[in-house]
């Protein structure tokens, strides 16, 4: 099963991109003071470390990290064959 | 012949006990006499003893299990593992097959250089490994020789450049270009089976240009 996604972006190369298999389009949220896959490129599963799920420290920023993302930033195109 | 009370639960049904002999009574009085004794009261005790003793082994092995697993864990994650290559890359140093044994220290240590064999994870398929030579680290300039031309790379900040031994059956980075170093696993410093082919790995049989960045131009 061959699944893609081609995503926009903000300051790379090209302007659209077609993630390769195996990796990942990575990108902080506060895109403009960010180094992320538009500096970088799609960055491989293989590196990935771990996932942020809540938030600890300090006590009056506890929450559960939710996933969402930002409201035009998804992917044009995702495929499956 | 007095009859000697005996103390709280002991209490038998056999009037041959009442004979008053201390001995017997002590005897009877233990757990340790389940069978011979007629009591549900003594035998309940004994059975929760029992029980007692089968819960702790089970316990201690379960701990033994996981002092194991964490041990075989920190083996496997910090010193090294044995690794099951297949393919034909990596020919004539390693054949399918063969078994070889990985060290994960310079690989923590960040003392991966040139001419070392390494076992990766797949850039575009995580749960695959791939076994290569390191024939370019960060900064140097790797010649790509083709039918009609050459053509130099120079390897970027934090990745390496892989080939395998057999440059006419592998896929690796001159098909994908250089690979990050936080996808390598391990060295290979041992190859353990077959056995007439055990020791350690030979140096690159192929004549690679490599122009290290310290290397004037």
């Amino acid at each position: 099963m061959l699944v893609y996604h081609v995503a926009r972006t903000l300051g790379y190369k090209n302007r659209f991109v077609r993630v390769p298999d195996g990796h990942f389009w990575i990108e902080g949220d506060h895109h403009g003071h960010s180094l992320d896959s538009n500096s970088f490129g799609p960055v491989s599963v293989g590196l990935l470390h771990g996932r942020a799920s809540h938030i600890i420290w300090p006590p009056h920023r506890w929450q559960k990290i939710r996933p969402a993302l930002p409201p035009n930033r998804g992917p044009l195109e995702t495929s499956e064959d | 012949m007095p009859h000697l009370p005996l103390p709280s639960a002991a209490q038998c049904s056999t009037s041959e006990v009442g004979s008053g002999h201390w001995l017997l009574r002590l005897l009877l009085q233990t757990p340790f006499h389940l069978g011979s004794l007629g009591t549900s009261e003594i035998s309940d005790k004994g059975l929760v003893k029992m029980f007692r003793g089968l819960l702790g082994k089970t316990l201690g092995f379960i701990g033994y299990t996981v002092q194991y697993g964490c041990i075989a864990h920190c083996a496997f994650e910090y010193i090294g593992e044995f690794v099951v290559c297949s393919g034909p890359s990596m020919e004539p140093t390693i054949v399918s097959n063969d078994i070889v044994f990985s060290e994960r220290m310079s690989r923590h240590l960040y003392k991966i250089q040139k001419g070392d064999i390494v076992i990766a994870k797949s850039q575009f398929d995580p749960t695959m490994n791939i076994c290569k030579r390191v024939i370019g680290v960060e900064g140097d300039k790797v010649s790509n020789h083709s039918d009609l031309f050459t053509s130099h790379t120079y390897v970027p900040k934090g990745h390496v450049w892989l080939e395998g031994d057999n440059l006419k059956n592998s896929t690796d980075s001159r098909n994908y270009g250089p690979i990050p170093y936080g996808l390598i696993r391990g060295r290979v410093c041992l190859k353990l089976w077959p056995p007439h082919t055990f020791g350690t790995l030979g140096e690159n049989p192929n004549k690679q240009i490599v122009k290290s960045s310290i290397d004037s131009d």
